[in-house]
């Protein structure tokens, strides 16, 4: 499996603190030579080709996590949730706070409880404080016909997916506009304020959807089936433009399609309602177990993602 | 004293005139730069020597917790809602002061003894209440109230124990006096006070003050309910009166500028004075980041405790409200 992927994975980055996310992306980029920039919120931003049209392309680089809000006498430590995803479904995995400390998380009626090892709250101090975040860490397995399971596979796929096409796009006429953005978990803030900044024609978010599994059997969104096209989810409806972009991509690059509708949330949100609007989709690739505490996805799709978006350094308007 | 008035004043969410024009006559005495947005915000410039430096905006909210009439019942009574979050069961019998013309009501319940014991067990809700202005039926109380009306609570302010202050609003009049008491010094930064509107339904007019002045910093100055009492556990004990203000990382999904906070709690330890880290902020107000309509702006806020925040009178402390503003005060001159 890629390094570069494993890199990313490996970084704590959380909503509101991504400065090790960061860093491996800005590493990445130093090392084929490409100039970026990074703004007062803390969004990586690379810009590539000059033309007519502007396309932002946007993912953002926090996860969800947990932040420490009390340290019970028994050396337990109470968190809350960063990011909105279900308690029952990181229950007991390994933990990893900000500053290199481990731990394991569990939860029950009495809350979220991480145990770092201690037994007396003066121990826990020394190593953990009230507000220090902490994440899900974890090795990764690569199973099956190419695929991975890991935690946080959402969202380091999508930089992951991001700093490929930088890499290996050639633009002709048009410009394009990549977004690593912060806080994209807690509502998309980077994102918007990236959108805010750039202007751009249209928007494409890369991000991840939920695939079947034992228990989600009827949404049809299968790993090792495509990249997915979210025609619509809570917070956004796929502009017929977008729609009509990605499907011209994967129809050039001989892939095929899968479309979702379903109830997630995403930077798309806050960006297509920005300034007079911006025209807004997402292209996901598919993830069984999306916010739990080891996601799935298949290499091949993140790789025929990559196929689809290169597509866009070709793009003409056609009015 | 000035938090008496301001506590004493009338203005529930969405009808701040009183209040507002209250606040406009304190800020008179000591400065011209005031202004009142399309919302109906109070904003106050105090410029520093240097134009160019960072905005910092101090932000506390003018409104109470109210009351609204919504029909006439055949009886005389007066339906109602709420204006802001309010604690339901601790609505019966309260005395209130219904609109501009201050009629005085009395809340009212189905009598204990009529109730089944069905009722006496589950939770009151508003259309078991109204609202009694002494009217024996719909047209004499059409004529005295209107529908739409506002009503607030028929408390007034004083000061008992020690050091302590009980009274109507203090949810957010504490904020308000001790913004105003901050503008009347002179500082090196380039600061705007707002005075804003509809804060306790989602601190709305927080975003549209923001708009205009587009500040660097936003430092959302509030009360939080205090958690001192009888058999709270410990880990939910976050804050008591007297314990100082609460300046957290994150309130719930609000997640406040590390830095911002990191320097404020710097100052209070630099001047010895106490203050508490993080607090159980289920169902109250936010200054949420994503309703910013504006760049690259960081957010922090310093909470004062205040007991029985969601009642119709509340208990503070002036020990708390002292040093907040002894620790804003040193904040602001230092940058």
């Amino acid at each position: 499996m890629d390094k570069l992927l494993i890199k990313l994975m490996n970084s704590f980055g959380i909503s509101g603190k991504e400065d090790e996310v960061r860093e491996v992306i800005k590493e990445r980029l130093n090392e084929i030579n490409q100039d970026m920039q990074e703004d007062d919120i803390g969004n990586v931003i690379v810009k590539l080709g000059s033309g007519e049209t502007k396309i932002m392309l946007c993912t953002h680089m926090d996860s969800v996590g947990f932040i420490v809000n009390h340290i019970d006498d028994d050396g337990m430590i109470r968190v809350s949730n960063i990011g909105n995803f279900k308690k029952e479904d990181i229950s007991h995995s390994f933990i990893r706070f900000d500053n290199g400390t481990l731990g394991k998380i569990y939860t029950s009626v009495e809350g979220e409880f991480v145990d770092i090892g201690v037994n007396e709250k003066e121990d826990a101090l020394k190593k953990v404080s009230e507000g220090d975040m902490a994440s899900l860490v974890g090795p990764y397995l690569s199973v099956g016909d190419n695929n991975v399971i890991s935690p946080l596979l959402h969202n380091k796929v999508g930089c992951y997916i991001l700093l490929k096409l930088i890499e290996y796009v050639k633009v002709e006429n048009v410009e394009l506009d990549f977004v690593f953005a912060s806080q994209g978990e807690i509502g998309g803030i980077g994102a918007r304020i990236a959108a805010n900044n750039i202007n751009p024609d249209y928007c494409i978010i890369v991000g991840t959807e939920n695939a079947t599994n034992a228990d989600k059997r009827k949404n049809n969104i299968n790993i090792d089936g495509g990249p997915v096209l979210k025609i619509m989810d809570s917070s956004l409806i796929m502009h017929k433009d977008i729609k009509d972009i990605l499907e011209n991509c994967a129809k050039l690059s001989g892939i095929n399609l899968q479309y979702s509708i379903s109830t997630g949330r995403s930077e798309g949100e806050l960006v297509h309602k920005e300034r007079i609007g911006i025209r807004t989709g997402e292209i996901a690739v598919p993830c069984r177990y999306k916010y739990s505490a080891s996601e799935m996805v298949s290499i091949n799709d993140i790789e025929d993602t990559i196929k689809v978006l290169k597509q866009l350094e070709n793009f003409k308007e056609t009015t | 004293m000035l938090l008496e008035k301001l506590s004493n004043c009338i203005g529930p969410s969405g009808y701040e005139e009183e209040i507002r024009d209250v606040i406009k006559n304190e800020l008179y005495t000591f400065t011209d730069d005031v202004d009142v947005d399309r919302m109906g915000n109070v904003i106050v410039h105090s410029d520093g020597n240097d134009n160019s430096s960072p905005k910092i905006m101090i932000a506390s909210h003018m409104d109470e917790r109210g009351l609204i009439i919504t029909s006439y019942n055949d009886d005389g009574t007066l339906k109602f809602s709420t204006l802001g979050k309010m604690e339901k069961n601790a609505l019966p019998c309260k005395t209130v002061l219904i609109g501009n013309k201050k009629v005085h009501g009395v809340i009212g319940i189905k009598p204990i003894h009529l109730q089944d014991k069905s009722e006496r067990d589950k939770n009151i809700s508003y259309d078991d209440m109204c609202i009694d202005i002494g009217a024996s039926s719909k047209d004499e109380c059409r004529k005295v109230i209107a529908l739409g009306d506002f009503a607030v609570f028929d408390n007034s302010f004083s000061k008992f124990g020690d050091n302590l202050v009980k009274g109507k609003a203090l949810d957010n009049r504490i904020g308000c006096s001790i913004l105003l008491e901050l503008l009347k010094e002179k500082y090196e930064c380039n600061l705007y006070g707002v005075f804003y509107v509809q804060g306790n339904i989602d601190k709305r007019g927080i975003y549209t003050a923001a708009y205009n002045i587009k500040p660097d910093i936003i430092i959302d100055l509030d009360t939080i309910n205090s958690t001192d009492g009888e058999g709270v556990p410990e880990y939910l004990k976050t804050n008591e009166l007297t314990g100082g203000p609460v300046i957290p990382f994150n309130m719930e999904e609000a997640i406040f500028n590390r830095d911002i906070v990191k320097s404020i709690r710097n100052k209070a330890d630099n001047m010895g004075i106490v203050y508490k880290r993080s607090i159980s902020a289920k169902d109250t107000s936010k200054l949420k980041q994503d309703r910013l309509p504006i760049n690259n702006c960081k957010t922090a806020a310093v909470l004062i405790p205040c007991k029985h925040m969601d009642y119709n009178i509340s208990i503070c402390s002036l020990m708390d409200y002292e040093s907040t503003l002894t620790l804003i005060k040193s904040y602001l001159s230092d940058l």
